[in-house]
């Protein structure tokens, strides 16, 4: 059976029709896994992914569609993952993640213009870059290192495609911070490419995964 | 007067456009006079490009699409 509107597919699940889980699995799962990995890591995505769809089962007579399906699947695994974190002690805190980065401030002079001047990188363009293996890994190892909320909006944003206001409404984070949140997370990922074009080694080395 | 420090903290307001047009045209008047904030934004747009190509997590296997819906109508009708 298919479902072709997103209403059609909601009753089916409502129903518990089996051919409506697994085409809401089918469509959805790969993105609810991939914001579950950049939030709380790859060792408990799934438990938190499977988690959400036991939510979602329970909640979704109560769905009032205000949002997308997707939307509000996305949703619940950030609150699922956001209370895991918190029950383990590892959810960041917001202030600290919009935070300026030192290094940063330690790059101009006294009237705020460069110095040095950034460092000009050999490559011009992201597949000319992403043509070195190591820095391809080293990005892939950046991103289990990023701060959970940090790492979620350069997820749902870049990786994904959401517009920021999907994310405010995904993360629960307001319009101005999530901004912030994709503002920092760029600025890390620019500063490991630089730090590699200038040394070759990888900025993530010294620091635990999530 | 805005600086590289100020070009640097906007960038993604700019990129993305979230700037007002004074915001804009001062932008663009300090990167046609600044060498170093021309290449900052420059390597600041490959580095979301970057971003952006980074691989994504698989696709489920139908042994785990099965095992989850399994247990998604079990829950259901209990």
């Amino acid at each position: 059976m298919t479902f072709e509107t997103e209403d059609a597919l909601i009753e089916g699940m409502i129903d518990g029709q089996n051919d409506a889980f697994r085409t809401a699995i089918s469509r959805y799962q790969t993105s609810m896994k991939f914001l579950a990995i950049s939030l709380v890591g790859e060792k408990i995505a799934d438990e938190v992914v499977q988690e959400t769809w036991m939510s979602a089962l329970n909640a979704i007579d109560r769905f009032e569609r205000r949002s997308s399906l997707k939307t509000w699947l996305l949703r619940i695994v950030a609150n699922e993952g956001k209370t895991r974190l918190r029950k383990e002690n590892r959810l960041s805190s917001l202030d600290a993640l919009l935070e300026a980065d030192p290094h940063f401030t330690t790059r101009f002079d006294s009237t705020g213009h460069w110095s040095p001047l950034p460092f000009q990188w050999d490559e011009d363009s992201p597949d000319d870059l992403l043509t070195r293996d190591e820095l391809k890994l080293c990005m892939d190892e950046l991103i289990t290192v990023l701060p959970d909320l940090q790492a979620a909006t350069l997820n749902l944003r870049e990786r994904q495609g959401h517009s920021l206001k999907e994310i405010c409404n995904i993360l629960e984070v307001s319009e101005s911070n999530v901004r912030v949140l994709l503002h920092r997370a760029r600025l890390r990922l620019f500063r490991c490419i630089e730090h590699f074009q200038q040394t070759g080694e990888c900025c993530t080395s010294m620091e635990n995964k999530k | 007067m805005i600086t590289c420090r100020d070009i640097c903290d906007r960038a993604t307001d700019h990129l993305d456009g979230n700037a007002s047009l004074s915001q804009r045209i001062a932008l663009r008047f300090h990167l046609l006079i600044c060498k170093g904030c021309r290449r900052f934004v420059h390597q600041f747009q490959l580095t979301i490009g970057v971003a952006s190509s980074l691989g994504s997590t698989g696709d489920p296997t139908d042994e785990e699409i099965d095992s989850l819906v399994e247990r998604l109508v079990r829950v259901r009708n209990q």
